[in-house]
């Protein structure tokens, strides 16, 4: 649940680092913006292949706690 | 393997690698080629699926023939049995994904989904291989005669693999890379080493995760058969 909490909160600091970019404004963190935006979709895997490593590592953690109840 | 798939460090390399492939393949400069544009990143996504494959197939089936060579005198292990089955299994949703993964990137630059090329033909001839097996598999119940037939098919599906992917092809036209007529890696080559950069920890990563995702179904089946005391 914490991880998800995590996965979260980088979600929503995205969307507020977007927000930097105010028309005729100063330029601030436009980085998400340059290269036809190319960085937003490196962004989207990059969390999703984090969604699916904390999934692994949480289905690792369950079996060690199998194997410690019935192996050991 | 079982201690192997308990220990941590080469999971968080798995990541680390994965992470640093995602961004590589996104932002490096890549060559400039006619045809591909920049359909070229694929290279670090659709191929590894296919060396992923063929490693985590080799692994399985090093692991049949271990069975089989203990099974020479008494009982083999159904533990060496267990990690060949979900090794293949692993490798079998790779060959899959690289054919789903294939078709894309066939539709967008030979013009087809599917176009009967002979490494298109091929590739599926070895998914459907290792298909036989799960089947094959499932059809018996006898776990010491599923391991016997099961290590037998697994060995002989690995052995065909090499003919049937890398040298049929090369007696025939593809528009693949690799194949005769097209000089596929020595083109890359020629061009930008920088795809290496990515391309070589894309292959190590795809395939650990391959191998984490194959750790945990045989670490959770080994307990099972071990409170079922099919394990000596």
């Amino acid at each position: 649940m914490k991880q998800f909490l995590l996965l979260f909160s980088l979600l929503i600091s995205f969307n507020l680092w977007a927000q930097g970019q105010v028309a005729n404004g100063p330029e601030m963190a436009d980085l998400m913006y340059q290269n036809g935006r190319i960085y937003v979709v490196v962004a989207t895997l990059l969390i999703l292949m984090i969604g699916f490593f904390l999934y692994l590592w949480k289905a690792e953690r369950k079996i060690g706690e199998l194997e410690r109840k019935y192996l050991d | 393997m079982i201690g192997f798939s308990r220990s941590k460090w080469w999971k968080i390399l798995t990541v680390l690698l994965l992470i640093y492939v995602i961004i590589g393949a996104f932002l490096l400069k890549v060559p400039a080629l006619p045809v591909l544009h920049e359909t070229i990143r694929n290279l670090h996504f659709h191929v590894p699926m296919w060396f992923g494959m063929y490693l985590l197939f080799l692994v399985a089936a090093i692991y049949s023939l271990r069975f089989l060579w203990g099974n020479r005198s008494g009982r083999g292990n159904l533990a060496h049995d267990l990690y060949a089955e979900e090794l293949s299994n692993v490798g079998l949703l790779f060959g899959i994904l690289g054919l789903i993964t294939g078709a894309v990137w066939a539709r967008y630059t030979w013009g087809e989904w599917w176009s009967g090329d002979v490494k298109q033909n091929m590739a599926a001839i070895v998914v459907l291989l290792y298909l036989a097996y799960t089947v094959l598999r499932s059809s018996m119940d006898d776990p010491e005669l599923r391991a016997r037939v099961a290590s037998v098919w697994n060995v002989f599906s690995f052995v065909a693999i090499y003919p049937i992917l890398i040298v049929i092809p090369n007696y025939y036209e593809s528009m693949h890379p690799g194949s005769s007529g097209n000089e596929g890696f020595v083109v890359y080559d020629k061009l930008d080493v920088s795809l290496r950069f990515v391309f070589y920890p894309a292959v190590i990563g795809w395939t650990l995760l391959g191998l984490w995702m194959a750790s945990l179904r045989i670490r959770a089946k080994y307990v099972v058969m071990k409170r079922l005391d099919l394990l000596s």
